[in-house]
């Protein structure tokens, strides 16, 4: 169990000024059987109408509109959770998670995943979803080179296979098209991670009653150095940000992720 | 089996039937009303008019009282499918229906999965197409309930046709269907959470666009495109021609869940009005029909409704399905293999009278890589016993002329299911085809529900 500190933010700026900014943000990380945020405040800015919703996966979402011109957008987000409080997720029965079953366009296998598919279950036959996952997990670890740039948000997991890497997106996308060739229900996690720099993505597998964390980029399980901030079938149902505007503009974004163990709280 | 030779005059011959004077003046009339729907052909739209038949179909009062019956029953039970589907499932946990019919089809939405629509209603406004085989069985042969159109043009053409020949109707004890729009108004009133009421098209360029202003007027809502709507403080606003904002209670939206909401769906789309769907799930505003809905009327579900039925309502199904075999099934394969040239095919994704092929019509070569898809994808398709539907006389330039024709019920969903006593009665100009979609050139009639 630990107690982290979280700061994000996220800052995007327009080479000119845009106007009726519509945006949608899953920032906020929530209370699940293994983490509990007990603080958290996010200011968003330009000033702007604000909604908050919960999405059909169970994620935070803050909806609203900026209408008036504006040259930069973003959030600063902070917070204190506490993680590590169970080793697992409680899941719905199998009926409930079939939607996390299935391929998307997004992990949807081609020539390449379906023969790395064959090479990895075949070396083992593993009775348990456990360590078949962890297997797929490793076997990815080995296969990939973790390498920015190479890809892009909207790679399929097919094509990073391709390429031979990525980042911690990728691997999550490649995870979840095998796992989802096993037939096992699994789940795309944005979150953050122990340190210093940006936010971080990990796969959920469904085993039974419960959802097991597994990283593919770092080839461990989740533990209490990481924080949940939201889940779906893929990275669209996660994307932190989202916006329309009107404006024809450039648009930088920057993202950094600050997160830290507490040790000496004086009210210990 | 009762059709108009019946209620027009027995002993003279058909050309003396006042129902054919009337034609050419109908359809003229149809034309400058600006009745017409669009398609897109080679990337380009085109405005077709709708050729109108005068010689109707005719349903007498016992056999439409049947066909109600069953109507309301499935419309109920895909109500409670849908229902079922977004919560809690059990019609998959019961293995009632295979999961991945849901969850690989095109219907399903994840972004719908936990919510409850104002009033638990899904499908307000369901077309159901139906066709009679010539020893008088009814068979269901899709279900239509994202957003099936038609209504207006029996409507409009009932009217017409009473001025231009009211001689016809008199003595035949014809249920009036010009109360659509009344039952429109209530399904939309049902589920309106406060506020305007209002028809949201795509515009002009949309195939039905006629349909979409023609209810508007009818029904008294506003017609309104994406500008014309806002989402603010979690509600949904109309703004008028003064730039007044009014808030919207139901949305009769005919526009596809895909380009609905670019914040939820389609990012591209520019029809749509961000946000809606964020204040609908937390039910701020009824959208008509349900986003999601399409999961009940994907052609691989439709096998399955008959079973739906009698998994939710307990009851046996009153209409028939066409016999129907999924490719899925080994028993069913075999059967679609060996039975292949008498059947029916159909792409489980396709509509619209698209992705349709019939056995018998293919080259011995295209059978065979046909029968090699099937094998590949057996989930993507469905094999009906080809049905000998009935013909209806059309008349052509003097002549009468039997044609296939389909008819499209029209189910509406307020505090209980209400079936309009009329439909859209769609047929093949082709003598050859058994395809009667509007999309490829057929034409339409009126459906005459007889009260006796």
């Amino acid at each position: 169990m630990k107690r982290l500190r979280f700061q994000y933010h996220m800052k995007l700026s327009f080479s000119n000024k845009v106007c009726n900014h519509r945006f949608t943000l899953k920032c906020i990380p929530r209370d699940t059987d293994s983490q509990i945020i007990e603080n958290y405040s996010v200011s968003v800015y330009p000033d702007h109408i604000n909604s908050e919703n919960i999405d059909s996966h169970g994620n935070i979402t803050l909806f609203g509109y900026a209408g008036e011109y504006h040259q930069s957008f973003g959030f600063d987000l902070e917070g204190v959770a506490i993680t590590g409080l169970s080793e697992y997720e409680g899941a719905k029965e199998l009926h409930k998670v079939g939607m996390y079953r299935y391929q998307t366009q997004i992990t949807e296998p081609g020539e390449k995943l379906k023969s790395f598919h064959k090479v990895i279950l075949s070396s083992e036959k593993n009775s348990s979803t456990d360590s078949t996952a962890h297997l797929i997990m490793q076997k990815i670890y080995e296969k990939l080179t973790y390498k920015q740039g190479l890809t892009v948000m909207e790679t399929t997991a097919e094509e990073v296979l391709n390429k031979g890497g990525g980042v911690c997106q990728d691997y999550a996308h490649v995870m979840l098209a095998i796992c989802r060739m096993e037939k096992i229900p699994c789940r795309y996690v944005t979150g953050m991670m122990l340190g210093e720099g940006s936010s971080h993505a990990w796969v959920e597998v469904w085993d039974d009653n419960k959802w097991i964390g597994f990283d593919p980029t770092n080839n461990k399980r989740v533990d209490d150095e990481y924080i949940k901030i939201s889940n779906g079938r893929d990275y669209s149902d996660c994307l932190v940000n989202q916006g329309i505007f009107i404006g024809n503009v450039i648009q930088n974004q920057e993202i950094s992720v600050f997160v830290y163990e507490e040790v000496n709280d004086k009210n210990d | 089996m009762i059709t108009y030779m019946d209620i027009f005059n027995r002993e003279k011959n058909v050309e003396d039937l006042e129902v054919y004077t009337g034609v050419g003046d109908v359809n003229e009339q149809l034309a400058r009303y600006g009745v017409k729907f669009g398609i897109y052909k080679n990337n380009e739209f085109k405005e077709q008019l709708f050729p109108f038949d005068m010689i109707p179909r005719v349903i007498d009062g016992e056999e439409f009282r049947y066909l109600e019956k069953g109507l309301k029953q499935r419309v109920k039970a895909l109500n409670l499918f849908i229902d079922d589907i977004y919560g809690e499932k059990h019609i998959i946990k019961d293995k009632v229906i295979p999961e991945e019919f849901i969850y690989a089809g095109s219907g399903y939405l994840s972004q719908c999965e936990g919510i409850k629509p104002p009033k638990g209603v899904y499908s307000h406004i369901s077309g159901i197409d139906l066709v009679q085989s010539k020893d008088g069985i009814w068979y269901v042969l899709e279900d239509n309930l994202r957003i099936p159109s038609g209504a207006s043009y029996p409507m409009i053409a009932r009217g017409i046709s009473r001025r231009s020949a009211p001689n016809l109707f008199a003595g035949k004890h014809i249920e009036d269907n010009r109360n659509y729009a009344q039952l429109l108004r209530k399904t939309m009133d049902h589920v309106n959470i406060g506020g305007h009421t209002v028809i949201l098209s795509p515009g002009r360029y949309n195939a039905a666009y006629f349909e979409h202003s023609y209810l508007a007027e009818k029904t008294g809502a506003h017609l309104v495109t994406g500008k014309e709507l806002i989402v603010e403080n979690d509600k949904l606003y109309f703004i008028d021609y003064s730039g007044r904002k009014e808030r919207v209670g139901a949305v009769y939206r005919r526009i596809s869940d895909e380009y609905l909401d670019p914040m939820n769906f389609n990012k591209e789309s520019v029809i749509g009005i961000p946000h809606i769907f964020d204040i609908y799930r937390k039910g701020n505003v009824a959208l008509i029909n349900a986003p999601g809905n399409g999961v009940a009327d994907d052609k691989g579900i439709y096998y399955f409704v008959p079973k739906m039925i009698k998994y939710y309502l307990g009851e046996e199904a009153v209409l028939n399905n066409a016999p129907t075999f999924l490719p899925y099934y080994e028993k069913d394969m075999k059967y679609v293999m060996d039975n292949f040239d008498d059947l029916v095919i159909k792409d489980v994704a396709e509509a619209g009278g698209y992705g349709v092929v019939f056995g018998n019509k293919l080259s011995s070569e295209e059978k065979v890589r046909f029968k090699e898809m099937l094998k590949n994808e057996p989930r993507r398709f469905i094999a009906q016993n080809v049905i000998d539907f009935i013909d209806i006389d059309i008349m052509d330039n003097g002549k009468l002329l039997p044609r296939k024709a389909d008819l499209r019920a029209f189910v509406l969903m307020a505090e209980e299911p209400m079936v309009w006593k009329s439909g859209l009665t769609r047929f093949s100009r082709n003598p050859d085809s058994f395809i009667v979609n509007s999309s490829q050139g057929g034409g339409f009639k009126d459906t005459w529900v007889l009260s006796q």
